[in-house]
């Protein structure tokens, strides 16, 4: 039986690990290598890693360091960050990133998406889409350059965008929730993710185990927190953590 | 040496890695005075069959593996398009694969259950078919990485190593001689790909 993927995220910066809110205030959390060693002593399903920085970068993205990260990881791996042309996906493939990870580029150059699904498969494309709340109409919308500019369609308009070039997985951020331990938007899970007939991740809010498990019966695949795995509540200390092995049982039990 | 075959297809990085963890050195070679030489080898793969049944044939790397495989014997572990690529035919452009195994590669179907995604991704357990020494010291269960959309059929079920379930089993791994497939990363699978991968090379 398929287990349920539960996907720790790190976001990274200048080679740092830290953690946003709304992405926001990015605050510093220590070294992404010792990171990857403890999620790799916890065996955990997938690691995505985020460079918040590398969009806005001159360099853009810091190929020498992701294959150092690559080195250590002996689980699947998503890149996303600063991705403009095929040699920039061509070569994060070489270093050792199984999975791509595009937000911006879907509406900025999505025929690069659909040549990168041709060339390497659906499987290793994924859509990250940001949907977050209009400040004034509280309408959602999806978002794209690190969630601060609102684009000109609506969320189900921009998931079949995705789907007609082809994307393998679509990741959701909701960007209200994010690093703020609210628990995930299950009406988001129901309205726009349960009938997809792709894989599907559901990112932001996660702050407890059954909340978890809420996401996964309301139709959400696979998982993904960053705090949640990051940082200890409600002090918000530093600990690197994953489920316990009971937790993991418990929701992979869901599948039977 | 251990040489990984470069034919364009696929995360070679990955594969040295898991080898390099396991003790062992390798080479990424498409070269065949290199491949020639290997003691093992490994044949990756991640995209389309017929690109790299293509590839292979351009780098002419065919006769070379064959002599390799089938007369000097060399064990070879194909991973997932690497283990599909040893089947007779795949159903992905409809072309023939090496034939160093018996049998074919389709495309899973599920036009009555549509809630069943493919590709088949994440991690699920596998099911030995039979007591092999590349087994040696694994953990029960054991889970592997994966990630296709086509899978093996093998003609000789004595040729199946390991079975998963995906709503209905199928062939995960298969194992003639010194011919060894696994449609699952273990260059992705934790501890569990670490002890096949160093199995294969010390045992196998």
């Amino acid at each position: 039986m398929l287990r349920t993927r539960v996907i720790p995220i790190l976001q990274i910066s200048s080679r740092a690990l830290v953690k946003t809110v709304k992405y926001k205030n990015p605050k510093y959390l220590g070294d992404p290598l010792n990171a990857i060693k403890i999620f790799n002593e916890k065996r955990v399903d997938e690691l995505l890693i985020i460079d918040i920085n590398a969009a806005k970068r001159k360099s853009k993205i810091d190929f020498a360091y992701i294959e150092e990260l690559c080195a250590e990881c002996f689980m699947p791996i998503g890149y996303g960050g600063g991705i403009e042309t095929m040699e920039d996906i061509k070569r994060l493939f070489t270093l050792g990133v199984e999975k791509i990870i595009v937000n911006s580029l879907i509406y900025t150059n999505p025929a690069l998406i659909e040549n990168a699904i041709k060339l390497y498969g659906a499987q290793s494309i994924v859509a990250s889409i940001d949907i977050n709340k209009h400040w004034l109409t509280k309408k959602i919308a999806p978002y794209i350059h690190s969630a601060t500019q609102r684009i000109n369609m609506e969320v189900d308009g921009y998931i079949k965008l995705c789907l007609e070039l082809g994307v393998g997985e679509i990741i959701f951020n909701d960007i209200e929730r994010e690093g703020a331990f609210k628990g995930y938007d299950l009406d988001l899970i129901n309205k726009y993710i349960q009938d997809l007939n792709i894989p599907t991740v559901i990112n932001g809010g996660a702050n407890n185990f059954r909340n978890l498990i809420a996401a996964k019966k309301a139709g959400a695949d696979a998982l993904a927190a960053g705090s949640f795995f990051s940082l200890q509540q409600p002090h918000l200390a530093v600990l690197i953590t994953y489920l316990s092995k009971e937790e993991i049982m418990e929701i992979n039990n869901l599948n039977k | 040496m251990i040489v990984i075959i470069d034919y364009g297809m696929g995360n070679l990085g990955s594969i040295k890695n898991i080898v390099k963890k396991a003790g062992h050195k390798s080479i990424i070679s498409k070269d065949s005075d290199v491949i020639s030489n290997a003691s093992k080898l490994i044949l990756p793969g991640v995209g389309n069959f017929k690109e790299a049944m293509n590839n292979l044939e351009h780098l002419n790397l065919i006769e070379i593996l064959n002599n390799k495989v089938l007369i000097e014997k060399t064990p070879i572990l194909g991973i997932c398009l690497g283990m599909q690529l040893m089947t007779s035919f795949s159903e992905e452009g409809n072309v023939r694969g090496l034939d160093w195994i018996k049998g074919k590669t389709t495309k899973f179907t599920f036009s009555n259950q549509p809630e069943i995604k493919i590709p088949h991704m994440g991690w699920n357990e596998i099911i030995p078919s039979k007591s092999h020494k590349i087994n040696t010291d694994f953990e029960i269960p054991s889970r592997f990485y994966f990630v296709h959309s086509y899978f093996v059929t093998c003609e000789d079920k004595k040729d199946i190593l390991y079975e998963t379930d995906y709503k209905g089993v199928f062939t995960s791994a298969f194992n003639k001689e010194n011919i060894y497939g696994v449609q699952f990363h273990p260059e992705k699978s934790h501890v569990f790909g670490l002890q096949l991968i160093k199995n294969f090379i010390e045992l196998c």
